[in-house]
């Protein structure tokens, strides 16, 4: 559990920033006719990326509910675990044929994926990164843990309901399949409300929308609605039984580890 | 009554769990499978039939693992030749029990660093697709040689200690050697030392014995050491194996003429003894990337312990065809076989693998190995309920002096149904061809069709 005075000393922070950042959007729209300032937007993602890796450490389970342009449902089940701010094991448990496919995020830019039936993990290359993680329509680049803010240039298109909207582009060096995201970005805890990612060629590729829920002091997923829109294919990702600092061991988050099932 | 007993074997490693009620328990996973493959010539005749239950126990008492996967299946037509086999249902219905693995397993023993696994296990070493030359300690499973890298399990004591996310050292310890198992159905012939007899003891009556290797540590055992690493973006192992061949060699081939009558040519009878020589085995694999292609390459120097000479004995009398004289079949000197592969993942999700390979499993010597080109492309396609192969399959050149009539193709296409969770229906064909020598060339008229339905639970 995270103590409460630290809760609300970020929860003030967070208040005052919101206050002087809505402040200087404001000024910066009427004396610039050139629009928002980019270190704003640095900011802003900054800030999203603190909330999105707050925890020390998560583990949860998760239900994926694949949709296909007819309606068809199929179920997938998982358990997550995330420790800091770049490793994060992701485990399938269901359906049966599936069951033991594992992927393993680790820092700069190394995934592995370990599939049962050959008994041993491979890495995986960089053209596999824009693939269809086991049929859902989260990549792995999507299940990447990784901040947005080390990997994208963040610029503040403008305000929508109160919300930040923010164009995400790749820094240089940074191997994505996206050309662009664009973000909205909640105002007030800074959690991200929905990314419309483009795809090389700057056409409309998928929508994430993201639910969070408040619990134990962090701002958390619930559920991500992942649309492909060329597959016109959906999958809900439904977070359960979520724990944070539970003090996770590294030894989790190795080859070791990711090969026993 | 085996299979009763293994099967019993198994259920015990459910008592922990049922003990321990929930906190730990069993888990079973498995699939049943039926794999039918019809020959396109001769008669069409069924080629293979084989209905499969595998299935997977595991308990977990950390920091204890126990594993066992068994294969309990009916195998092939009904073996009975009289009568008295109708009293035998193992005849009618060919059972065959396979313990694939059956090991316990300590993570973090003595040191939180170290993994013990001991039992019957299958050790996976290399990073190339099925091809692995260094992955040697596990004999050959190739009974079912279209179902190619399949290896059988084996008896050992394998440790590994963990440096950080991705190192290791691994030394593995086999203290009993067990041979490979040969090609069984129509392929029966294609890796025998029958096919390698000159033409003219090709309709010779063949026998052969095989001396195996005392059964003691010192001639029985292997050992291997492997030490995995992360460098530059790149994962790569060193490994080093001191095991026997799992496929065996002649060392000496006796041949006799037999009359049946005093005034009849004679019919050629040849006795082969075979052996199963040790070599030291240097090997070095690496995976990455260039740019956005994914690539591995994996090689194994081999170095056999001693030269093997297969002599042969003739009959006192004169032959009426000319035979060579003793002969070298594999000279103490370094040879090499490798693998270098790639990947890419195209655009639209079609998948793509190649791989050149010098030197097959069977093939040993510098001036034995050929080489092959493996080639796969897939698509998913309807939202992952159909996976399509259009191209799957190999091409070796046995000769490159005249590679045109020294050439051999393998072409497996195959389209799979995957629209129900946990089930998969594929149906294919293998198709051969080829002129001269070469492996494939070897089962030049078993073109077959395929057809595989498996559920998982």
């Amino acid at each position: 559990m995270k103590p409460a005075a630290v809760t609300f000393k970020k929860a003030a922070t967070k208040g005052i920033f919101k206050a002087l950042l809505t402040l200087t959007v404001f000024a910066a729209s009427i004396h610039c006719s050139g629009g928002l300032k980019a270190e704003d937007a640095a900011e802003i993602l900054r800030r999203m990326d603190e909330v999105l890796f707050a925890a020390r450490d998560q583990t949860s389970s998760v239900t994926m509910i694949l949709t296909d342009r007819n309606g068809n449902e199929r179920v997938r089940e998982a358990s997550v675990w995330q420790k800091g701010t770049d490793k994060r094991l992701f485990r399938f448990t269901a359906p049966a044929a599936e069951a033991g496919i594992a992927f393993l995020s680790l820092p700069d830019d190394v995934m592995y994926l370990y599939m049962p039936a050959y008994g041993r993990e491979r890495r995986i290359a960089t053209h596999v990164k824009n693939q269809s993680f086991a049929g859902t329509d989260f990549s792995y680049e999507d299940l990447e843990a990784a901040n947005y803010s080390k990997r994208y240039e963040a610029s503040l298109k403008g305000m929508d309901n109160g919300n930040y909207i923010l164009s995400l582009k790749p820094l240089e060096g940074t191997r994505s399949d996206y050309s662009e995201i664009i973000v909205t970005v909640n105002s007030e805890h800074y959690y991200p409300l929905k990314m419309r990612s483009l795809d090389r060629g700057g056409q409309d590729y998928k929508i994430a929308e993201y639910n969070f829920v408040e619990k134990d002091g962090y701002w958390t997923t619930r559920e991500i609605t992942m649309t492909n829109l060329k597959r016109e294919h959906t999958t809900r990702m439904i977070f359960d039984k979520i724990e944070f600092d539970t003090g996770l061991d590294d030894d989790i988050f190795t080859v070791r580890n990711l090969t026993r099932y | 009554m085996k299979t009763i007993l293994y099967l019993g074997f198994l259920m015990a490693l459910a008592v922990p769990g049922i003990l321990q009620g929930q906190e730990n328990p069993l888990i079973v996973r498995g699939r049943v499978e039926t794999d039918n493959r019809l020959m396109l010539r001769d008669g069409n005749d069924w080629a293979w039939n084989e209905n499969r239950l595998d299935i997977s126990l595991e308990q977990r008492l950390n920091p204890l693992r126990i594993y066992g996967n068994i294969w309990l299946r009916h195998l092939g037509p009904s073996i009975v030749d009289s009568s008295s086999g109708l009293y035998d249902k193992d005849r009618i219905t060919p059972l065959n029990t396979d313990i694939r693995e059956l090991y316990a397993e300590v993570h973090g023993f003595i040191f939180d660093e170290l993994d013990l696994r001991a039992g019957r296990q299958i050790i996976s070493w290399g990073t190339a697709d099925m091809f692995n030359p260094t992955n040697n300690l596990n004999p050959w499973d190739l009974e079912d040689i279209l179902d190619f890298g399949r290896k059988m399990g084996a008896d050992a004591i394998n440790l590994q200690w963990h440096f950080g996310y991705q190192s290791s050292l691994q030394l593995i310890f086999i203290p009993r050697f067990q041979p490979a198992s040969m090609p069984a159905g129509p392929f029966s012939e294609i890796l025998s030392l029958r096919s390698a007899l000159p033409d003219v003891l090709a309709t010779a009556e063949y026998s052969d014995e095989i001396i195996l290797p005392r059964n003691n540590i010192s001639q029985s055992s292997s050992v291997g050491l492997r030490w995995r690493g992360f460098a530059l973006n790149t994962d790569f192992s060193l490994s080093y194996a001191y095991a026997r061949d799992p496929l065996p060699l002649p060392t000496k081939v006796s041949l006799d003429i037999v009359h049946e009558t005093t005034t009849s040519a004679g019919t050629p009878k040849v006795h082969a003894t075979l052996i199963y020589p040790r070599q030291h085995i240097f090997g070095a694999d690496m995976s990455g990337a260039i740019g956005r292609v994914g690539v591995w390459a994996e090689a194994a120097l081999f170095l056999p312990e001693s030269e093997i000479t297969a002599s042969v004995e003739l009959p006192p009398h004169q032959l009426p065809f000319p035979m060579p004289g003793p002969e070298v079949v594999l000279e103490k000197e370094t040879y090499l076989k490798f693998v270098l592969g790639a990947d890419y993942t195209l655009p639209r999700g079609s998948y793509i693998n190649m791989q050149f390979l010098r030197g097959f499993i069977h093939e040993r010597g510098r001036d034995d190995l050929a080489d092959y080109l493996f080639m796969q492309l897939e698509r998913n396609i309807l939202h992952n309920r159909l996976q399509i192969k259009p191209v799957s399959g190999g091409v070796t050149i046995a000769d490159w002096n005249s590679p045109g009539k020294n050439y051999s193709v393998f072409y497996a296409p195959e389209i799979s149904y995957r629209g129900i969770d946990n089930l998969d229906i594929s149906a294919g064909a293998f198709l051969f061809t080829g002129k001269g020598e070469g492996l494939f060339q070897g089962m030049k008229d078993m073109d077959m069709l395929r057809l595989r339905i498996s559920a998982s639970f």
